[in-house]
C-alpha cells in the first residue's frame, strides 16, 4: 500500500495553482464547455519511489522559446502519477531562465539547471539559453497558421469551410498554406492585417471580438495565439523564406499511461522536431481531442482529467503532425471480486485481463438455448431447425459447443451468407455489373467462401484482377470501383480500413492521411483499363504501361505510395497493383489482418475491436490493442484463414457470454463484458420469418426455395427487406446496412401483408401441425422452439394454450401465438 | 464507465462523428439555450450541433421569426409551374410571353396574380410571394432535390440519377431527426405519392427521404386517393379477419413473451417503434389522425373533392393531430403534372390552377380559424418555373429555373409581402435573388431550426442540412 505522507491542496503551490489557471482558460478559444471537468481535486503525492522528469534537458534558443516541465512519480505499488502539479520548480539561475507557471522561460543566454522536488525526490534539468539578443520573427505557417488552428479559425464549420465565412476563407487546419499565404499575406491591402497598427487588425479584433464576429470570441489577448498573431503582424507579416526549417516530426509525453484513483489528471508535454534539429514546446500550440470525452477530457493546454473509468487517446494535432496518447483511467469499484473466468485461448486472455484491469466484471455464460441460436444465425445466417436445436440441447458431450461450431462452418449456407456480407462491401448490384455479372460474380464469392479462400489471396485476387469480368469475375471488382478514386477509397476502406474519402479534396481534418497520401495510394491504380468484351454485358479488365496521377492541388505528379511506409519501388513496367498487393498480404502488414480479424470479430460480436469494422484510426482507437494484434498476429500465422479465426472466436468464452448484465458490466459497450444483443439484418428476419412459418418466399426470376440470404444482389426489389435496411450497395462502406429501427419496420411486423399472408398460409407450419393431429401445447411448443429455439415456460404455454381455448377458432388462436412471436423482441433481435 | 447512449438513441450521433464536429456540438449548447423559442422540435439540445441560432454575442435573443412555426404544410407543385401564369404575371409582356390569362388584383392592393387563382386572390393578404426564386439546373429530378432539401442533389442537372443515401434528407426528416420525444403519430409524412416523373429515367425523385440521415427518417407515405370512397391506409387498416379486439389479445400475448426478455439490450428503439405502431394501428386515438371521414362534408367541400384538395385536407388533420411536416406532393395525374410543355394554357385553366387555388385557400382560411396558421408554415413551390417564350406550336413552355415564384404563408411569415421582382418578361430576378435552398432556409428558420445545422452521416462526417440562407425579411 502507498504510504500518504502528505497531501498537498491546490493553491498552496505555484504548479498546482498554474494547474488551476489553465483549466480556467477553457478549451479552444473563449467558449465555455458545457460538461466542463469538475473542480480540480487535489493531487495525492504519497511517496513515489522515484520520479521522472521531462524533458532530460532544455535548450531555449530563441526568446519566444517556452518548455513544460512534467513530472511522474513511479510507486512502489507499480502505479505511476502526474505530479506536475505538485512539482516545485526552481532556477538555479533567474537571470538565465525563470519559472513561470510551471514553464521555463529563457531571460538570457547562459546556462543553469532547474530543480525539480517533488515526493522527496529531486531532479535537476540542464538548461542551456542561446539567441536571446537575436530577433525572434514569427514563423507564418509555424507561428501564424499554428495559432489560427489552435484557435479553430481554419476550423471546417469556420473559415476552414469550402466557402469560408463572411468572405474570409481558409484552408482547412492549415492544409494548404499556399493558398493561406495568399489570403492573409497578398490580399493584405484589406483590414484584416494593419503592419503599422496590428491591434487595429481584423484578424486579431475579430476573435476578440472587439467588432462583431459571427463566430463569436474565439480569443483572448492572454492566448499564446493572440502574441504570435501580433507579433507576425507587427514583423510585417512576412512569409517563411524556402529553406526555414521544417517541422520533421511531434512526439508526445506520455505516450502512454495507466492512471489509477486518486491519481487522474496528466499534463502532456508535446514537443515539435525541427529540420535544424531544435526541439520546440508546443504544448499550448497543439490542438487536443479526447476519443472518448465520458472518460477523460483534455483542455487547450493539454492538461488531461480522467472523469471515469475507461480509456481514451487524446489526438494531438499540430499542423499536419498527429500523434496520439493513450490513457487509460482506472479506480477501485466497491464490492468487484474478479471471479476468474476460465480463458478458452488468448482471446479470453486479452479480454480478461483488461476487464480485471477495469474492475469490469463479465457476464455468465450463455445458456445453450440462447448459444444454439446465436451460433447458428451468426455462422450461417439461418435459425436452428426445431430438430436442430432440440438436437443440440438434448446432447450431453461436454464439447457439443466446439462440435456444432465446425459442423456450422462447414454448412453450404456459411457461404452463402458471408457472400452476402462481402456482397454488399463489393457493392454487387445489376446496374454496377449487369445482371450476368451479378450471378458470376456472385457464385465465385460464394465459392471463395465454400472453399475456404485464404483472406491474403481474396485480397490479391480481386485488386490484381484482369481479363473479361465474365471469364474472371474478380475482374468486376474494378467494374464497380469503376475509376482511379473509387479504387482508391474502396481498397482503402475494405483492406486497410480507412475512409479516406475526405483527403479526396483536402488533408483529412482529423487523421494524419494528406491530399497526397489519397493520390499517392491512386498511383496504384490508375492505369486500369477497361474495354468491351466479346458479348454485351462483358467487359475486359487491362493495365496499360503508362499513365500517372497528378495532385490537383498541387500539379504534382504522384509517386505510387504505401501507408507508413512512403513511395514504393517499382521495378519499370510491371503492373504496379502487384506491388501493392505484395505489400498488402505481408505477414507485417501493419493493416490487412487487423482490418480482416476486425471485420470478422464485429461480425461475430457485434462491435469491432474498433468499431466502426471500417474506420481505423489514431482516434478511434481499439478498445483493446493487445486483442487485436494477437488476432492478427494468429490469422497470419494461420495462413489468413478465416474458418480459423471465427472457429477461435467462436470458442472462446468471451463469445459464449449471455448478454444478460450484471452489477459490475451494466454500462459497458465497449470491452465485451457481455454479448450485444442487436436486430437481425433484413435477411436472417425474412428467412427466420419462413422457417417459422414453414412458408418461403418467393424472389422473382430465382428458384423456388431461395432464401433472402442466398440473394446474390438487391435487385430483387423485395421492400420488406428494404424496409429493414438491406443496402442498395453503392459504397463500400460497412455503414450503408442500416441496423436502425423505425417505424415501417414496426409497421411491417405488426399488420404487414408479409407476416400477415405467412401467419395465415393454408400449409404453415401451425396448420400442418393442427392436421397432423397434434395438441395446442404441442403445437405451442414447436412455434417457440421454432422461433426463439427454447420451449415456452410453463407460464407461457399456459396462458398460449388458453388463449388458444378462449379464441373460439383454433387456428386463429394459434396464429396470434405465431403473430406474438415474430413480434417478439426475443425472435427480433440476435442474443 | 462512460455512459453511452444506446445505439438506437435517436440522437446519437452514428459513428461518433470527428472530434472537430463534437466540439462544436458541445459549443452550440449555450448558443442553443440562448435561442429560446425552438417552436415544434423540443429538441433535443445534442441534436443542434453547429446550430447558430443565436450567434449574435451577447445573446440579443432569436432572430426575428426563428421557431415560430410548430410544423410546415409542403405543398410541392411537381413538373414546375409556370411563374408568369401563376403569382408572377406580366400583362404588359407581349402576348408569346405574356400568355393567354389575365391578371387580377388582390386582397393585397399591389399585388396581382393570374386571373384563374380566384380563391388564392381573396386570401392573398395571408400570404407572401416570391417571385425571384431562381437557379440554373433545368431537370426536375435534381432540381426537386434542392427545393425539398436546401441542398444541391449529388448529380447537378440530371433526370437520371433517382434516389440515394447520398442525398441530403428532407426538410422532413430533419424535422424527425431532431424531434426528441415520440408523438403517437409519425413525425414526418408524404403524400399522395413519392414524387416521380415519367419523362425523367430516374424515376422518382432524389430529396424525398432520410437521405444520408438513413432509412429511419423516410416519411410515413399515404399512397392513393384520399378523396376515393374507400381510401385508407394500408399500414393503419387491419387485415379483415384481425379485429381490434383480436389485436388486442395478441398485444396480450406480446407483452408475455416480451416479459421473459424485458431487459434486451438495445431494444428499446425497435421497442418505441413497436408501441406507436400498435397505437397508429390499434387505437382509435392516433386512427383519428388519418381519418378523413371525420371531417364534416362542408369542409371536405370547401377543399375540394378531389384528390390534390383532400390531401391538403388531410395535412392540415394530420398537422392538428401532432404530425409536424406534411409533404403534399402534386398527385399523380396521368398528365404530367405543372410540367406543361405542350398544353401549358389548357392544363392550367382546367386540371391544375382550379384544385390548387382551391386546396390552398380554403387551408389558409381554414388554418387561421383554428388559431393554427401562425404556427404553421406553409409553403407552395414547384422545383423551377418555366419559359418566359412559349413554345413555337403556341400552346406550351418549356422549363425554366432561372427565375420562378414562389409561396409562403404563416409561421411569422409577414402577410402580404412581396419578395424581390423579376425583370420585364419573367426571365431573370431583376431583384434580391434567391435559390431554393433559401426557400427551404427560410422554412428551417421558422421551424427554430439554423440552417447552418451540421448533423452526421453514417460515416460520421458532419455536413450541412442545408445550403441556403433564410430571407429574414419575410418575417413580419
Amino acid at each position: 500500500m502507498r504510504q500518504f505522507t502528505r497531501t498537498v491542496v491546490g493553491p498552496m503551490v505555484c504548479g498546482a495553482l498554474a494547474a488551476v489557471t489553465l483549466l480556467a482558460a477553457g478549451p479552444v478559444g473563449a467558449e465555455p464547455q458545457a460538461g466542463a471537468p469538475p473542480a480540480l481535486e487535489p493531487i495525492v503525492v504519497g511517496t513515489p519511489e522515484r520520479i521522472d522528469v521531462q524533458p532530460g534537458a532544455i535548450q531555449l534558443q530563441t526568446p519566444r522559446r517556452r518548455m513544460h516541465i512534467i513530472a511522474s512519480g513511479f510507486y512502489a505499488d507499480g502505479t505511476t502519477q502526474d505530479l506536475t502539479r505538485a512539482a516545485q520548480l526552481t532556477s538555479t539561475n533567474p537571470q538565465v531562465v525563470r519559472i513561470e507557471n510551471g514553464v521555463a522561460v529563457p531571460v538570457a543566454d547562459g546556462k543553469a539547471e532547474i530543480a525539480v522536488t517533488v515526493g522527496g525526490h529531486e531532479v535537476k534539468v540542464p538548461v542551456e539559453v542561446t539567441g536571446q539578443s537575436k530577433p525572434d520573427v514569427v514563423s507564418f505557417e509555424y507561428g501564424t497558421l499554428v495559432a489560427l488552428s489552435k484557435q479553430g479559425c481554419n476550423s471546417g464549420a469556420c473559415h476552414g469551410s469550402p466557402s469560408g465565412k463572411g468572405g474570409f476563407r481558409m484552408s482547412l487546419r492549415a492544409y494548404d498554406p499556399a493558398v493561406d499565404t495568399e489570403t492573409l499575406v497578398r490580399e493584405a491591402f484589406n483590414r484584416r492585417t494593419n503592419v503599422y497598427e496590428p491591434e487595429a487588425s481584423l484578424l486579431l479584433r475579430k476573435p476578440l471580438m472587439e467588432v462583431a464576429h459571427g463566430g463569436g470570441r474565439r480569443m483572448k489577448k492572454a492566448d499564446p495565439a493572440y502574441d504570435l498573431l501580433h507579433d507576425w503582424i507587427a514583423q510585417g507579416c512576412q512569409v517563411d523564406p524556402a529553406d526555414a526549417p521544417r517541422c520533421v516530426k511531434v512526439d508526445v509525453y506520455p505516450r502512454q499511461r495507466l492512471l489509477k484513483r486518486p491519481a487522474h489528471t496528466q499534463q502532456l508535454l508535446v514537443l515539435a522536431h525541427f529540420s535544424d534539429g531544435s526541439i520546440r514546446d508546443v504544448t499550448n500550440l497543439a490542438v487536443y481531442t479526447s476519443s472518448d470525452e465520458g472518460v477523460a477530457t483534455v483542455n487547450a493546454d493539454g492538461f488531461v482529467t480522467g472523469l471515469d473509468r475507461g480509456e481514451s487517446a487524446i489526438l494531438v494535432r499540430y499542423l499536419e503532425k498527429m500523434e496520439t496518447a493513450s490513457l487509460m483511467f482506472l479506480k477501485d469499484v466497491e464490492g468487484f471480486q474478479w471471479n476468474n473466468p476460465p480463458e478458452s485461448s488468448f482471446v479470453d486472455h486479452d479480454v480478461f485481463e483488461k476487464l480485471r484491469q477495469l474492475q469490469i466484471l463479465p457476464s455468465d455464460l450463455c445458456s445453450d438455448e440462447e448459444f444454439v441460436r446465436r451460433a447458428y444465425l451468426d455462422v450461417i445466417g439461418e435459425l436452428p431447425g426445431v430438430g436442430e436445436a432440440q438436437a443440440f440441447l438434448v446432447d450431453q458431450a461436454p464439447d457439443k459447443r466446439a462440435k456444432l461450431i465446425d459442423a456450422l462452418l462447414e454448412r453450404p449456407e456459411y457461404a452463402d451468407f458471408w457472400a452476402l456480407k462481402w456482397g454488399d462491401l463489393l457493392r454487387l448490384r445489376g446496374n454496377k455489373v449487369t445482371p450476368a455479372g451479378v450471378h458470376k460474380f456472385h457464385h465465385w464469392l460464394v465459392n471463395a467462401f465454400r472453399t475456404n479462400m485464404p483472406a491474403d489471396r481474396f485480397a490479391r485476387t480481386l485488386l490484381t484482377a484482369n481479363g473479361s469480368t465474365f471469364a474472371n469475375p474478380a475482374a468486376n471488382f474494378f467494374r464497380t470501383a469503376a475509376d482511379t478514386n473509387d479504387c482508391t477509397e474502396t481498397t482503402s476502406q475494405l483492406f486497410l480500413g480507412i475512409r479516406i474519402q475526405c483527403a479526396k479534396c483536402h488533408n483529412h481534418p482529423f487523421e494524419r492521411w494528406t491530399q497526397d497520401n489519397y493520390y499517392g495510394i491512386g498511383a496504384f491504380f490508375n492505369r486500369v483499363q477497361k474495354k468491351p468484351g466479346t458479348t454485351p454485358d462483358e467487359l475486359v479488365v487491362w493495365v496499360s504501361r503508362a499513365g500517372e496521377v497528378t495532385q490537383p492541388r498541387t500539379g504534382k505528379q504522384m509517386k505510387p505510395w504505401l501507408p507508413l511506409k512512403g513511395d514504393a519501388e517499382l521495378a519499370g513496367e510491371d503492373d504496379r497493383r502487384d506491388t501493392f498487393a505484395t505489400w498488402l498480404t505481408a505477414p507485417d502488414n501493419p493493416f490487412f489482418a487487423k482490418v480482416e480479424v476486425n471485420r470478422m470479430w464485429g461480425h461475430l460480436l457485434g462491435r469491432g475491436i474498433v468499431d466502426p469494422v471500417d474506420d481505423f484510426r489514431d482516434s478511434n482507437p481499439p478498445s483493446s490493442a493487445a486483442l487485436l494484434d494477437h488476432l492478427a498476429k494468429d490469422f497470419v500465422e494461420h495462413g489468413f484463414d478465416r474458418k480459423h479465426t471465427l472457429r477461435t472466436i467462436l470458442n472462446s468464452r468471451t463469445y459464449q457470454l449471455s448478454s444478460r448484465k450484471n452489477d459490475f458490466n451494466r454500462n459497458d459497450t465497449k470491452y465485451f463484458s457481455h454479448a450485444t444483443t442487436r436486430l437481425l439484418s433484413a435477411e436472417q428476419l425474412l428467412d427466420a420469418i419462413c422457417r417459422v412459418t414453414s412458408v418461403d418466399e418467393k424472389f422473382a426470376g430465382l428458384p423456388s426455395g431461395t432464401r433472402a440470404t442466398q440473394l446474390p444482389s438487391p435487385d430483387v426489389d423485395n421492400y420488406f427487406l428494404k424496409v429493414f435496411g438491406q443496402p442498395a450497395r453503392e459504397t463500400a462502406c460497412q455503414c450503408e446496412r442500416s441496423s436502425d429501427s423505425n417505424l415501417s419496420q414496426a409497421l411491417q411486423m405488426i399488420n404487414g401483408p408479409l407476416v400477415h399472408s405467412k401467419v395465415r398460409d393454408e400449409k404453415n407450419r401451425l396448420r400442418t401441425l393442427v392436421t397432423g393431429g397434434k395438441t395446442d401445447a404441442d403445437v405451442v411448443s414447436e412455434l417457440y422452439l421454432a422461433a426463439l429455439s427454447r420451449p415456452p415456460s410453463t407460464a407461457e404455454l399456459d396462458v398460449a394454450t388458453r388463449h388458444v381455448t378462449a379464441s373460439g377458432d383454433r387456428m386463429r388462436g394459434l396464429e396470434d401465438v405465431c403473430w406474438a412471436l415474430l413480434n417478439a423482441n426475443e425472435f427480433l433481435f440476435q442474443h | 464507465m462512460a455512459p453511452s447512449g444506446s445505439p438506437h438513441d435517436p440522437l446519437r450521433p452514428q459513428a461518433g462523428g470527428c472530434a472537430e464536429f463534437r466540439s462544436l456540438r458541445r459549443m452550440s449548447r449555450r448558443r442553443i439555450l440562448e435561442a429560446g423559442s425552438l417552436g415544434l422540435l423540443g429538441l433535443g439540445l445534442d441534436a443542434l450541433c453547429g446550430a447558430r441560432a443565436a450567434a449574435t454575442p451577447g445573446g440579443a435573443g432569436a432572430p426575428t421569426g426563428f421557431g415560430r412555426a410548430k410544423a410546415c404544410i409542403f405543398l410541392f407543385m411537381w413538373g414546375g409551374p409556370s411563374q408568369l401564369d401563376t403569382f408572377d404575371p406580366k400583362p404588359d409582356a407581349p402576348r408569346e410571353i405574356r400568355g393567354e390569362f389575365r391578371s387580377i388584383s388582390t386582397a393585397v392592393p399591389a399585388l396581382s396574380i393570374c386571373e384563374h387563382f380566384e380563391q388564392v386572390a381573396k386570401v392573398a393578404d395571408r400570404l407572401a410571394v416570391v417571385r425571384s426564386l431562381t437557379h440554373s439546373d433545368p431537370a426536375h429530378l435534381s432540381s426537386g432535390h434542392a427545393t425539398l432539401t436546401g441542398h444541391r442533389a449529388p448529380v447537378l442537372n440530371s433526370d437520371v440519377d433517382g434516389p440515394s443515401d447520398r442525398d441530403t434528407p428532407h426538410l422532413g426528416s430533419v424535422v424527425a431527426r431532431l424531434q426528441q420525444a415520440a408523438r403517437a403519430v409519425p413525425p414526418f409524412v408524404t403524400l399522395p405519392w413519392v414524387a416521380a416523373h415519367p419523362a425523367a429515367p430516374g424515376g422518382r425523385a432524389p430529396g424525398q427521404n432520410g437521405g444520408w440521415l438513413g432509412s429511419r427518417y423516410d416519411p410515413m407515405l399515404l399512397s392513393g386517393d384520399p378523396n376515393a370512397r374507400d381510401w385508407s391506409v394500408p399500414e393503419l387498416a387491419l387485415a379483415d379477419d384481425v379485429t381490434l379486439g383480436r389485436l388486442e389479445g395478441r398485444q396480450h400475448l406480446l407483452r408475455l413473451v416480451d416479459e421473459q426478455r424485458r431487459a434486451l439490450d438495445n431494444s428499446a428503439g425497435a421497442e418505441a417503434f413497436k408501441q406507436q405502431a400498435l397505437g397508429l394501428v390499434g387505437s382509435t386515438a392516433a386512427r383519428q389522425a388519418f381519418d378523413l371521414s371525420a371531417e364534416p362534408e362542408k369542409v371536405r367541400e370547401r377543399y375540394g373533392r378531389n384528390i390534390h384538395g383532400q390531401c391538403v385536407l388531410l395535412a392540415r388533420r394530420l398537422i392538428e393531430h401532432g404530425v409536424s411536416l406534411v409533404s403534399v406532393n402534386w398527385h399523380n395525374d396521368g398528365g404530367n403534372f405543372w410540367d406543361t410543355h405542350g398544353n401549358n394554357f389548357r392544363r392550367l385553366k382546367k386540371d391544375l390552377i382550379p384544385p390548387a387555388d382551391r386546396a390552398l385557400a380554403a387551408l389558409l382560411i381554414d388554418l387561421e380559424e383554428r388559431g393554427l396558421l401562425d404556427e404553421t408554415i406553409v409553403a407552395w413551390v414547384g422545383e423551377f418555373g418555366r419559359k418566359p417564350q412559349i413554345t413555337r406550336a403556341g400552346v406550351g413552355r418549356d422549363h425554366w429555373p432561372h427565375c420562378y415564384s414562389g409561396l409562403l404563408a404563416g409561421g411569422g411569415i409577414g402577410r402580404g409581402a412581396v419578395y424581390g421582382a423579376s425583370d420585364a418578361h419573367g426571365a431573370y430576378p431583376a431583384s434580391a435573388p434567391v435559390s431554393p435552398q433559401d426557400y427551404a432556409a427560410t422554412i428551417y428558420h421558422a421551424l427554430g431550426i439554423d440552417p447552418e445545422l451540421m448533423l452526421v452521416d453514417r460515416m460520421g462526417r458532419p455536413l450541412r442540412v442545408c445550403e441556403g440562407r433564410a430571407m429574414r425579411a419575410l418575417f413580419a
